[in-house]
């Protein structure tokens, strides 16, 4: 499975891609939205951070991405932990949201519903 | 009279309609005075009587075309004197011209000298002189009736002037005053209409100012709830490398090639991801508790499914048990109607409470109950466990409060705190029961949901929006009205300026109308001074369907049947019983 993970945290990126890797799956780390484009027709499933360099762009960018018809599932990674927040992410098009700090084995569970 | 010579005067319209009024009592007097003179000396003389009719009415006619000539008071009324005068001598008493200038060179030096009043009686005299002298060498006989006659005469013509002149100063001061009072109604209305302006242009300055403080405010507001978010943010995002990678060397060998973390580092790795989660819960709570403070903190109100929900929080407790020998028991009706409340804070009191009593109960029971009570549930938490000493209740809810420090439980001690702030957002107070070695129990009262609210509630459900905002909460609505009771005005009015101080508004009532008063604003406290009657109007206001719910503090000597109130320091310190109030306000202890 080609997964696609946006996140400008690089430990984050780090610890989720070793696992996700682990798991024996293909993960594509990109740090920034205009990198998503070009990826994201290849990838089987998008994990996203919301807030990049201070934006909320992941709320945007999955809302774009619904918008265009993609299907895939996509998982936000937060640390935006309000209901308000988790709303939002669920309006725009999320299919599961994980709020930092997390445990592996809350990502793990969240990812098998995906991972088959 | 020194008022005439006001330039004001001059302008008045009015006196106008005065001297016609005027004219017509001249008229009227002049024809009494005739109508009395002839019948009492029976001297039906034509012409005297002709005389004065004409006299009469010239005078009252000249008075008034004399006063619309010359617009001036003091004038006219020099001049009609005059002129009657004048048409006296010169009609009646036949006086040579010469007399006249004479007559009216004198009065014009008696006004000089001495102004209208002393001219008037001048002339009188001066006339009373003039006709004596010269009826005398006429050989007219000066008998007695025609003497008499004589005197009535002037006398009566003078009277008359004089009443007439009276009643027209009266009216023209009458008009004068009304005049005045216009143009000091016109005045004070014009100094208050610039009185007004002023305090507009205030009221818009302090109107703007306003409006530029509440921008500030919640602008400053809003900062704030950007602020907390950012800040649960900023600290999350390091948390997530700490709880992330501990709990990947636990637990995920296959992210390190398969290599098991060694024994060596277990504990220190699994101490790393304890801690970790603790800040969690700490970063939760405080900033629960910010968010409180903030008035941030939506509720979400709608009809709750209790039964439902202690399921799931025994289910919760059961799972933080570890291996501590404690039965959780639940204990309530299998059905429990429909509460009004928010879910998600509910369920986090009830877990906050649970979770509090399994970590200071060693063994025994935990018990999860719930109790209808006419339109609300009692819902409360009851513990076999170390208890709470009395000098304890009132720090209980301070933050970072622990019962036993050395009992080195894993709590924030933010727990109750938030658990009685979100309590009191439902219109409730914590309630605690204790006592040290037997146990304690925790228990707030949710109201019932009515028809209408399960019915709006459900109709919101159809809508889109998944979370419905029923209404911001002031964090502290328990503690804003107190009613005082009390005997000695002194004490109450100190009393009364240090509540105020701290932001609560207080009402005054006396033992006769404290239950009227109290039924009226519904107080959130009642402080009863400890005099004769109290106890009376206690029982009334405890049995009161409006008034029963209301706690009461007293002040003074505790009392045997006094003991299900708040007893309140005897002291001379109002101050520290103003504290008791605020600690009051936080805890309802039922029993010491």
């Amino acid at each position: 499975m080609n997964i696609l993970y946006l996140e400008d945290n690089p430990n984050d990126a780090d610890l989720v891609s070793r696992y996700i890797q682990s798991e024996g799956h293909q993960i594509a780390l990109v740090a920034k939205v205009d990198e998503v484009w070009n990826i994201i027709p290849h990838s089987d499933l998008l994990i996203a951070d919301i807030l990049i360099d201070g934006e909320r762009v992941g709320v945007d960018v999955v809302r774009y991405l619904r918008d265009q018809g993609y299907q895939q599932p996509m998982i936000a990674l937060t640390a935006l932990n309000s209901a308000d927040e988790t709303n939002a992410c669920l309006e725009a098009g999320f299919d599961s949201v994980v709020t930092k700090p997390f445990t592996i084995d809350r990502l793990a569970g969240a990812l098998q519903q995906f991972l088959r | 009279m020194q008022r005439v010579t006001n330039p004001i005067y001059d302008d008045i319209n009015d006196i106008r309609l005065q001297s016609f009024r005027a004219l017509l009592w001249t008229i009227g007097l002049g024809l009494l005075i005739i109508t009395l003179i002839q019948f009492t000396f029976s001297r039906r003389d034509p012409f005297l009587i002709w005389t004065l009719v004409y006299l009469t009415v010239s005078s009252g006619v000249a008075l008034v075309l004399l006063n619309w000539i010359s617009g001036r008071v003091v004038i006219s009324l020099y001049l009609v004197s005059l002129i009657l005068a004048f048409a006296d001598l010169y009609y009646v008493f036949s006086l040579p011209p010469h007399a006249l200038v004479g007559l009216f060179l004198i009065q014009m030096l008696a006004i000089w000298l001495g102004g209208i009043e002393v001219t008037r009686w001048v002339t009188a005299c001066l006339m009373g002189l003039v006709i004596l002298l010269n009826l005398a060498p006429s050989g007219v006989v000066l008998d007695l009736p025609f003497t008499l006659t004589m005197l009535m005469l002037l006398g009566g013509f003078y009277a008359m002037q004089w009443l007439v002149f009276r009643q027209y100063v009266r009216w023209v001061e009458w008009a004068l005053d009304s005049q005045e009072r216009q143009m000091q109604l016109a005045n004070s209305f014009f100094s208050q209409s610039r009185e007004l302006k002023h305090l507009n242009d205030r009221l818009n300055g302090l109107n703007t100012q306003l409006e530029e403080a509440r921008k500030i405010a919640s602008d400053a507001s809003n900062a704030k709830s950007t602020f907390l978010s950012n800040t649960s943010h900023e600290l999350r995002t390091p948390l997530n490398t700490i709880i992330g990678y501990s709990s990947s060397m636990l637990h995920m060998p296959q992210m390190y090639q398969h290599t098991p973390l060694p024994e060596v580092f277990r504990t220190d790795v699994a101490n790393i991801l304890t801690n970790g989660q603790y800040l969690v819960s700490l970063i939760n709570d405080i900033l629960d508790l910010s968010k409180i403070e903030a008035g941030k903190l939506e509720l979400i109100f709608e009809g709750v499914e209790l039964t439902e929900m202690f399921r799931g929080v025994i289910a919760t407790s059961v799972g933080l048990l570890r291996d501590k020998p404690i039965t959780i028991r639940p204990d309530y009706p299998e059905s429990i109607p429909m509460v009004w409340g928010d879910s998600t804070r509910i369920r986090q009191i009830l877990l906050n409470l649970m979770s509090n009593a399994i970590k200071y109960t060693d063994s025994g029971s935990v018990t999860l109950w719930a109790e209808v009570q006419g339109n609300t549930v009692h819902i409360g938490v009851t513990d076999t466990g170390i208890g709470i000493p009395n000098e304890k209740l009132s720090t209980i809810f301070d933050r970072f409060e622990q019962v036993q420090k050395a009992h080195q439980t894993k709590g924030t001690g933010l727990g109750l705190d938030i658990s009685q702030q979100l309590a009191k957002m439902h219109g409730s107070l914590l309630m605690i029961e204790s006592t040290v070695g037997l146990g304690s129990t925790f228990s707030f009262i949710l109201p019932i949901a009515t028809a209408e609210q399960i019915q709006s509630s459900q109709s919101d459900d159809s809508q889109p929006t998944p979370y419905t905002v029923l209404g911001v909460f002031d964090a502290t609505p328990m503690i804003r009205n107190i009613l005082l009771v009390m005997g000695d005005s002194e004490s109450r009015i100190t009393l009364r300026e240090l509540l105020e101080a701290e932001d609560h508004v207080v009402f005054d009532a006396d033992l006769t109308d404290a239950l009227d008063v109290a039924t009226a604003i519904l107080p959130d406290l009642i402080v009863i001074d400890m005099v004769q009657g109290m106890q009376t109007l206690v029982e009334s206001l405890k049995s009161d369907p409006d008034t029963y719910t209301i706690p009461i503090a007293v002040l003074g000597q505790r009392q045997e049947w006094a003991q299900s109130l708040y007893q309140l320091p005897v002291t001379d310190n109002l101050k520290q019983v103003v504290s008791q109030i605020k600690n009051l306000i936080l805890r309802r202890t039922l029993s010491a």
